[in-house]
């Protein structure tokens, strides 16, 4: 995509449901907050992660090390780049404008790898709080005890019949990834496996 | 009313908080910490039930699990439950609960009149009676299923949420007893992951119920301490009211937490119930075991319960069972029941113990003055609601007939002790085979086959010493194995139980001679030990039969208290040794769970996911109804005022045809493809070739399956000399895209491309009809012009001050469009265009327009691509491409893909011109024709056309394209039609395509 500024703002695939400040369950004090982050620049990369010019070229753009171990992320500052396979990873980081951050990593990276913008093709939530790992063990049969699924923790699985990729920010604080158009889904799933801890809806994360 | 069962101090349950139930229409009360049975007796109420063939009374006889008689009917409406056992539901204010089986009321049952006749109705009377003729079963069936019954499932929408778990841990601890809290215990303090899962509401396990002491205070004590610690440390999950239900392999276990089901409703916040699956890297269980009942004459009469049952109504909820009782066993765990009864202020009237030999247990039993009557067996019970009285007999010494004087010793309850049988369902479960324990009379867990180990009780370490130690053991074993080598062991506290000591087994109570009494085995299902053996008469001899033919062990207790005695007795009446008849298979869960926690969050809208595009809430705010198609909702057309359905599609299909439409394409499978081999990758996927493909224009691509059978289709963009968009169908995008990784990660290896899903990444807009370029050219910096922007052209612009691509392609044969932006500016852009083309009568057409559309030009989609359809079949012959190769390209040349007499894609028109042509009918020569008569054909779509104004379709047909202006009969006997069509081209409209190129 052409590297070009735009002044038209960019819609949520929560617009239809997200209410800043909505809470669910009648815990005093909600166990999770749920937020969408957005606007986010995301963009997927492959190539060979032993080929210098590719992984200098993703560290060069991003700010991050290129990730090799296996369900592993790398951040630096409110950027990341996200290990999904042996040869992918998903680069994110606050909204860009469009086809700059993708830009920067053709740029960077020239031939040694395939470069592309899904800035629009997923929904981001944010959970957050003392419960925010439970809600989570009710998705994906993966190991997400604290012990196992620390910070800087990423993982790809199945969570309400939809293909998610969660990352871990902090201990009580995670990223859920996944396709926009299944995003109103597994929002209000998340909101309704939310309930028993008691949760609220908060801003956006621009950041 | 009064609790006259309750005794004025003791017990573990909340005095300061009473509570009040119902059962059957009658007002109790009772206390925070009661179960439904315990409240229930400490009220005097034991005959809650009737049985599920004879429809004779029947008390409460366990305290647990074990319950076969009390099963209730719980709650009421949409909230009822089936098949509760009594001492399984945690009392709560206002729980209402009522009897099964019985009609019209619990006291006078009409049905209680098969009790009259039990001595017609053996087992398998049902098979034996009711297969003349056999036609008629069905019809008998209902009946006999709604004579029997085992209550009544809710027939409302279950108004609460279950929810499941996913844990993942080192050890996995099986029951929250004494060997169990070692186990946990061990495991913890060595750092592991643990998680310890118990069946009740409290930890504790039969301590609850004993007046047993560890280290010199009373075990109890000892329990709140350990479940203290253990609550404190980070590693450890406690899951009180979670029931291991379910070994699978993998050590994957599943648990059934019954998060609300204690509460007035659980409905809002908190989940009813949760189903956790457990992935355990070792497993320690520690399930404990269950008292067995003695089988003899009339045992089932209400008031009649397992002496440990007596023991933990007396100890645990300070209820006494009755105001005197007689305690049959035939091991040591009779007096001691029987010593905390006497001591509850119960009269203990005798304990007769089948073993001649006086055991040291009685020392104490002697002292508080209980009468004790070694050598003797209770063979019949007296009473009908209740019992009255035990008849008693002396035994002789080898333990086959009853000598002397007939005594009646009266009481208003009795006891059995007739010895324990270790758990091992979980351990059978996990693929483990059981041994044979003679002393203890009760298979015990083998070799293990997945990585567990059984502790305390469910393995035979019968007293609470021992349950203690063996729980230590296991749980140093478990954590080792797991991995904590440097794990220390935790010494078990000293313990003054020491177990039931020697037992004698006595499956079946002799009879005086003369005398007929039926011997209940298995109290849910009403069988006695004269079915068994009439099973074993028959001709029975595998225990898996006799348990299908007799019913034994079936049912939602599945035998737990009356395997072991129903096997013995199979096993003696076919004059084998137990072993050699073996048991039952123990099938998952241990006790049932309910389909709404197994379905969880899965119901409803959550039942299958929902794709939405970005222009979904548009499309719902301007009256679409939507149609499903795969996970996606499509809009099937726009509603005006004042319209019905084939108005707006018609208009909608119109309008694009003359003005220009909008459609949403969002959901097209889009596949971005990048690499050096790019080109090449392509070239072997589709069947036409795709190097020499300019940069900036997009061409038609078919694909096949290694069968030569078409699999998908769609249009390949070309970006950058190594840069490709595909697109595919809706339907096959996943399989599309699985099926180019599975090329690209196994047999090409080779190949430096890199292909990823971009479906969701843009929003797509068919804009379709001979004003489309005057309404692009309104909104984009791109030079739309015919010379500029060429059919099958691509280019990149902004789009209304977006940034997007325009690709010049038509699925409905105008000229038309596909715009693509990125998916949030989808509905700015879409829009715009309805804004900006007011004047040109733009309208958004839905998917039933586009199907018309179509099929107006021919153009194949799932109806033809149907798996069964070469490319030949449909039009693309001329595609196959001879200068390289492609997958499927081999199989062309199998005779079946090179038959003159295959189908072939072609057009049909109504020959009325009134009729529609029925969809899915077969085409024939002749409707009347004899049958079996020749298929020629099937019809794949059908629609009116309102631009053709006529009923048309399009069929695969034998040599189809030879037979323009042929007749057939397209024949429908699902729907019942038969209509007459004539062949032609697929290319009904506009046949030349002079619309899409203008």
């Amino acid at each position: 995509m052409a590297n070009s500024a735009t002044a038209i703002e960019r819609r949520s695939g929560l617009a239809a449901v997200y209410e800043v400040g909505a809470t669910g369950g009648s815990a005093e004090k909600p166990g999770v907050t749920l937020a969408e982050r957005r606007p986010l620049s995301i963009v997927h990369v492959a190539g060979d992660p032993d080929t210098a010019a590719f992984a200098d070229g993703v560290r060069s753009a991003t700010g991050c090390a290129l990730p090799t171990n296996a369900n592993t992320m790398n951040r630096s500052g409110n950027d990341a780049v996200i290990w999904l396979a042996p040869t992918r990873w998903l680069c994110v980081s606050p909204d860009q404008g469009p086809g700059v951050l993708e830009g920067a990593l053709r740029v960077a990276c020239g031939d040694a790898g395939a470069v592309i913008d899904v800035s629009h093709g997923r929904t981001v939530t944010r959970l957050s709080g003392p419960n925010a790992r439970d809600v989570l063990m009710k998705g994906p049969p993966v190991d997400l005890h604290a012990s196992v699924f620390a910070p800087g923790s990423a993982v790809q699985s199945n969570m309400a019949h939809c293909g998610v990729l969660i990352t871990c920010i902090d201990e009580d604080t995670f990223d859920l990834y996944c396709f926009r158009a299944f995003g109103q889904h597994m929002w209000e799933w998340l909101c309704e496996a939310s309930l028993e801890y008691g949760y609220e809806v908060g801003e956006t994360v621009g950041i | 009313m009064s609790q006259t069962f309750r005794m004025p101090e003791g017990g573990l349950i909340d005095r300061a908080k009473p509570v009040t139930f119902k059962f059957n229409g009658v007002r109790y009360n009772g206390f925070e910490g009661d179960t439904l049975a315990s409240a229930l007796l400490a009220n005097g109420v034991h005959f809650v039930g009737r049985s599920f063939k004879y429809h004779r009374p029947r008390g409460i006889l366990g305290a647990g699990a074990e319950e076969a008689n009390a099963m209730v009917q719980l709650r009421e409406g949409a909230r009822t439950e089936p098949n509760v056992r009594a001492g399984q539901i945690d009392l709560f204010d206002g729980l209402t609960a009522a009897s099964q089986n019985c009609w019209p009321s619990l006291n006078f049952d009409l049905q209680s009149v098969n009790n009259l006749f039990k001595r017609l109705l053996p087992a398998g009377f049902y098979y034996k009676t009711f297969k003349w003729p056999l036609s008629m079963w069905l019809t008998y069936e209902h009946v006999i299923r709604n004579a029997a019954g085992m209550g009544k499932s809710a027939v409302k929408k279950d108004p609460d949420r279950y929810e499941r778990m996913n844990a993942f841990c080192d050890v996995l601890v099986a029951g929250g007893g004494p060997a169990g809290l070692m186990a946990a215990l061990t495991a913890a303090r060595a750092g592991a992951r643990v998680i310890l899962a118990e069946e009740t509401a409290a930890f504790g396990g039969h301590l609850k119920g004993r007046r047993y002491r560890i280290v010199g205070r009373s075990a109890m004590d000892w329990v709140r301490e350990t479940i203290a610690e253990l609550d404190g440390m980070a590693n450890v999950t406690l899951l009180p009211r979670t029931t291991v239900a379910s070994y699978y392999d993998h050590n994957m276990l599943v648990l059934n937490q019954h998060t609300g089901d204690h509460l007035p409703t659980a409905a809002g916040d908190t989940p009813r119930q949760k189903v956790w699956k457990v992935w355990a890297t070792e497993v320690v269980l520690a399930t404990g075991s269950i008292e067995r009942p003695m089988v003899f004459g009339n045992n089932d009469r209400p008031g009649i319960m397992l002496a440990s049952a007596a023991q933990a109504y007396v100890n645990q909820f300070a209820v006494k069972p009755g105001c005197c009782t007689v305690v049959f066993t035939n091991n040591d765990s009779g007096y001691e029941a029987a010593v905390d009864l006497f001591n509850a202020g119960i009269e203990v009237a005798a304990i007769v113990d089948n073993r001649h030999e006086r055991s040291a247990a009685a020392d104490a039993a002697e002292g508080v003055g209980i009468e004790i009557l070694n050598g003797h067996v209770v063979y019949n019970a007296t009473g009908s609601k209740r019992v009255t009285g035990a008849e008693v007999m002396a035994l002789d010494y080898e333990g086959e007939t009853l000598t002397g004087e007939h005594r009646t010793i009266a009481c208003d309850f009795l006891c059995m002790a007739g010895g324990w049988t270790p758990s091992v369902h979980l351990f059978s479960q996990s693929r483990g085979k059981t041994l044979w324990d003679e002393g203890l009379a009760a298979f015990l867990p083998g070799e293990s086959f997945q990585r567990e180990r059984s502790a305390g009780a469910c393995r035979g370490s019968m007293g609470l010493a021992s349950c203690l130690r063996d729980g230590a053991a296991a749980g140093l074993d478990a954590v080792k194995a797991a991995g904590f080598g440097s794990a220390s062991s935790v010494e078990a506290p000293v313990a003054d139980d020491h177990g039931p000591g020697a037992l004698r087994a006595m499956w079946k109570v002799p009879l005086p001679p003369h005398t007929h009494l039926k011997q209940f085995v298995d109290f849910q299902n009403d069988v006695a030990a004269t079915d068994i053996e009439l099973a074993a008469r028959e001709g029975y001899r595998s225990v898996e039969h006799t348990k299908r033919y007799t019913t034994l062990g079936m049912g939602t207790d599945q035998g737990k208290t009356s395997n072991i005695n129903g096997l013995a007795i199979l096993a003696g009446a076919l004059g084998k040794p137990i072993p050699d008849v073996g048991h039952t298979t123990f099938r998952p869960p241990y006790t049932a769970i309910t389909f709404g926690a197994i379905a969880g969050q899965e119901r409803g809208h959550h039942f299958a996911p929902t794709r939405r595009t970005p222009l979904h809430d548009w499309h719902a705010e301007n009256g679409a109804p939507f149609v499903p198609a795969g996970y996606w909702l499509r809009a099937q057309y726009y509603l005006r005022d004042g319209e019905g359905m084939w108005d707006a599609i018609y208009r909608e299909t119109v309008n694009v045809r003359t003005n220009v439409g909008l459609c949403d394409v969002s959901p097209l499978g889009k596949i971005d493809i990048q690499g050096k081999d790019a080109a090449e990758f392509l070239n072997r996927i589709y069947i036409n070739g795709f190097a020499k493909l300019a940069v900036g224009k997009a061409r038609y691509g078919v694909m096949l399956r290694e069968d030569g059978v078409v699999f998908d289709d769609g249009t390949t963009s070309r970006l950058g000399e190594n840069h490709f968009m595909m697109t595919t169908t809706t339907a096959k995008a996943a399989a599309v895209l699985q099926h180019m990784e599975y090329l690209l990660d196994v047999v090409w290896p080779e190949l430096d491309v890199h292909i990823v899903s971009v479906t969701e990444e843009w929003c797509g807009i068919a804009v379709a009809g001979p004003k489309s370029r005057e309404l692009l050219s309104r909104i984009t910096d791109i030079d739309m012009s015919n010379d500029a922007f060429e059919f099958m052209g691509v280019r990149e612009g902004q789009i209304a001050d977006v940034p997007g691509r325009i690709y010049r392609i038509s699925f409905s044969g105008e000229l038309a469009y596909e715009v693509g932006v990125p998916a949030d500016w989808g509905r700015h852009v879409w829009e715009t265009l309805m804004a900006k083309g007011e004047d040109l009568g733009v309208q958004p057409y839905g998917m039933e327009a586009m199907g018309i559309l179509r099929i107006e030009k021919g153009h194949v989609t799932g109806g033809e691509l149907n798996g069964r359809t070469s490319a030949g079949d449909l039009g693309f012959g001329g595609m196959l491409s001879s200068k390289k190769p492609f997958i499927g390209q081999r199989s062309l040349s199998k005779p079946a893909m090179t038959d003159p007499e295959r189908k072939m894609l072609v057009g049909l028109k109504s020959v009325d011109g009134k009729s529609r042509i029925p969809r899915g009918g077969q085409l024939v020569e002749s409707p009347g024709a004899q049958l079996p008569m020749e298929m020629h054909g099937e019809v794949t779509a059908n629609c009116y056309s309102p631009n053709l104004k006529e009923f048309i379709g399009l069929g695969i047909v034998k040599r189809g394209p030879e037979r323009h202006g042929e007749r057939l009969w397209a024949v429908s006997p699902i729907t019942n039609q038969c209509v007459e069509v004539e062949i032609c081209s697929p290319h009904m409209f506009d046949p030349e395509g002079e619309r899409l190129r203008g």
